[in-house]
């Protein structure tokens, strides 16, 4: 292989690397009772030890009825590379949700 | 700005500093404490009493917004490629507000009933109201209701798809401000307007009681304020018209982009549609809804232009709603920001590869195949969920339909030069009334140009901007896509001094000038729409 190639095609790899993320989705439906993108519903939760130490349950600020309608799990090569290096000491996970919106009855205006 | 010591009851602040759109193209950065969510206050027991209490809160904002000089925003769903719906100050967050009503003959205006409608098509609908779950209440409960247009999916809130003139293809009807009939507008900390047009009230006293608002009939109001990327006020509530329920049916035809077909094209002709089509589609072609042309512009020999035609037709209570997910892999979040970034890095040398790249993933990302056999659904079910994800950009341009093949030459001809990395989508549309709405021409065609979001894209846009302002088309951009390139003197020249200033008297007359301070943005600056900007 060409030096040039070599170097074109590790380049593209390691932006692969830490660029991409794997991301699983559970979906109710596809509607939310906030702006796509609103940071106050993702957060990176953080276990230690393997394990044995774990991040408290996260409160979801859902006002409503409490319902979640969507969830996602994104994991990035950051979340690999410290869980590697620290042999599974810290295992660094993004989470992010969205809550349920409201749904009232049509009423006739009186 | 120090943080609010007690809030009303259905307003809590959002902490939150800065936001990036739906689809990753900018990242606004905002003030700390000046981003509320609004909820329904949950003291108040009827629906009426909730939606009365969101009227005082949204004033309480304005109030708070003037007291501490910030600008504020109503936020939709954010789906916005441009900057048109964000302040520099903060965002309210209004998708919670999905109250909807409906009308008895009792709050209508005489006029409206006495040109044989009905109340039943009339409902007052909260900012916040997804299209997703007003096609549900429309279509799926006792109502059995349609809309009479949608965007190509549903995810909008029905004011943020309004103020910035989503659409779909719906030639005879419009976009989506095409069906709203009035509109229920906080202006001040101490007003709030009920706006509907002279030509077609809807609304009689008893209503204007109800919503104890001051009442404005008045054509040049109303459709300067129906697209109006919230810089006129909140809007709170809209007065849709909806018609009884209805099925589309749906074709995905393949064809030859030949001098047949650029005619259709340059006239929605439906004589010389019918001769196109093939004999196994038996429907009117009188009942044609929908009309769209979807294609690779690298890939066009032999028959690459997808077709999609949708009938209107009765509806079957046998109907079955639609909800299945589909299955197995799909192309990640990151994937197109890697493309993006592995295509800006490169640079110029990897443009002779655009080609080939965009045809490799055109099926992927348009998933358009030939449909034979109608497909029935409701306009929910057919306009659903968006299948697109992660970093995306696209451009949108809006000219006379006589003008569409013109325009499309001159796009694929650049493109031969400097190839654009996506795909391209042309639509119709019925001329509307909103003032600044972009489909403005009587048979507006759009051409959507949708990519990656990555410098050869944005310098496409740019230099083809150029190209259509040199061959002195008449067009206009869509407000809530790639449009960068606005300024004062060009919005002028595509809606005319005339328009804008009737816009912005518009605005004057609902808003003071503290007001106007509020609900100002970077954008409507930029685009000569703001205080004193009277063209």
């Amino acid at each position: 292989m060409k030096p040039l190639v070599k170097t074109i095609s590790l380049l593209v790899f390691l932006l692969f690397l830490f660029q991409s993320c794997g991301v699983t989705r559970v979906v109710a439906e596809y509607d939310c009772d906030t702006f796509d993108n609103n940071p106050e519903y993702e957060e990176t939760s953080v276990n230690y030890w393997w394990g044995l130490q774990q991040a408290r349950d996260i409160d979801p600020k859902c006002c409503d009825d409490c319902a979640i309608n969507k969830f996602e799990v994104v994991k990035q090569f950051d979340h690999f590379f410290i869980s590697f290096i620290t042999l599974g000491i810290v295992i660094p996970t993004r989470v992010k949700w969205c809550c349920r919106p409201p749904d009232a009855e049509i009423e006739n205006i009186d | 700005m120090r943080t609010p010591k007690k809030l009303p009851e259905g307003i809590r602040l959002l902490k939150i500093k800065e936001w990036t759109n739906k689809h990753e193209n900018f990242t606004q950065d905002l003030k700390k404490n000046a981003s509320f969510k609004l909820t329904w206050p949950s003291s108040k027991k009827t629906n009426a009493e909730k939606y009365h209490a969101t009227t005082k809160n949204f004033q309480w904002l304005i109030k708070y917004a003037i007291k501490n000089k910030i600008r504020l925003r109503a936020m939709g769903s954010g789906w916005s490629f441009s900057k048109v719906g964000v302040t520099e100050g903060g965002i309210v967050d209004t998708k919670s507000l999905r109250l909807a009503f409906g009308m008895k003959k009792d709050k209508v205006a005489q006029k409206y009933l006495d040109s044989g409608n009905s109340p039943k098509n009339l409902f007052l609908v909260q900012c916040g109201m997804s299209m997703l779950q007003l096609n549900k209440k429309m279509e799926r409960g006792s109502l059995k209701r349609s809309l009479k247009a949608s965007g190509a999916s549903n995810g909008q809130t029905i004011v943020g798809a309004m103020s910035t003139g989503t659409h779909g293809s719906a030639f005879k009807v419009g976009a989506v401000q095409d069906f709203v009939v009035g509109l229920h507008i906080v202006t001040g900390p101490d007003r709030h307007v009920w706006i509907e047009r002279k030509s077609y009230p809807v609304t009689n006293q008893a209503f204007a009681d109800w919503i104890g608002a001051e009442v404005i009939r008045d054509d040049a109001i109303f459709n300067s304020a129906l697209v109006s990327f919230g810089s006129f006020g909140f809007i709170h509530g809209v007065m849709i018209e909806t018609e009884p329920i209805f099925l589309l049916e749906k074709f995905n035809l393949k064809f030859s982009y030949d001098d047949q077909l650029k005619s259709i094209m340059d006239t929605c002709d439906l004589t010389q549609m019918q001769k196109i089509i093939p004999s196994y589609i038996k429907s009117d072609i009188n009942d044609l809804y929908h009309f769209q042309v979807i294609f690779n512009p690298h890939n066009m020999s032999g028959k690459k232009m997808y077709v999609g035609l949708m009938y209107k037709g009765p509806y079957d209570s046998d109907y079955v709603h639609e909800n299945k997910m589909p299955e197995g892999f799909t192309y990640g979040d990151s994937l197109t920001g890697v493309i993006q970034t592995i295509i800006d890095a490169a640079g110029g040398v990897i443009r002779p590869l655009i080609p080939r790249l965009t045809t490799l993933f055109f099926g992927q990302a348009y998933k358009q195949v030939e449909r034979k056999k109608g497909k029935f659904a409701t306009v929910g079910d057919m306009f659903g969920a968006t299948n697109t994800r992660g970093t995306l950009a696209s451009m949108a341009v809006a000219v006379d339909a006589a003008d569409c093949t013109k325009v499309l030459k001159l796009m694929l001809d650049f493109n031969k030069k400097c190839p654009f990395p996506g795909g391209l989508g042309v639509r119709y549309l019925k001329g509307t009334k909103a003032t600044l709405g972009f489909t403005k021409f009587d048979l507006s065609c759009v051409i959507e140009l949708d990519g990656l979001d990555c410098d050869i894209a944005r310098e496409f846009y740019e230099d083809f901007y150029k190209i259509l302002e040199k061959e002195k088309i008449n067009f206009t951009l869509h407000w809530g896509k790639f449009n960068y390139m606005l300024n004062r003197g060009r919005v002028r020249k595509m809606y005319g001094g005339r328009r804008m200033n009737t816009w912005i008297r518009s605005r004057h007359a609902l808003l003071d000038q503290d007001t106007r301070e509020v609900f100002a943005n970077e954008f409507i600056e930029k685009c000569g729409l703001h205080i004193g900007a009277i063209a």
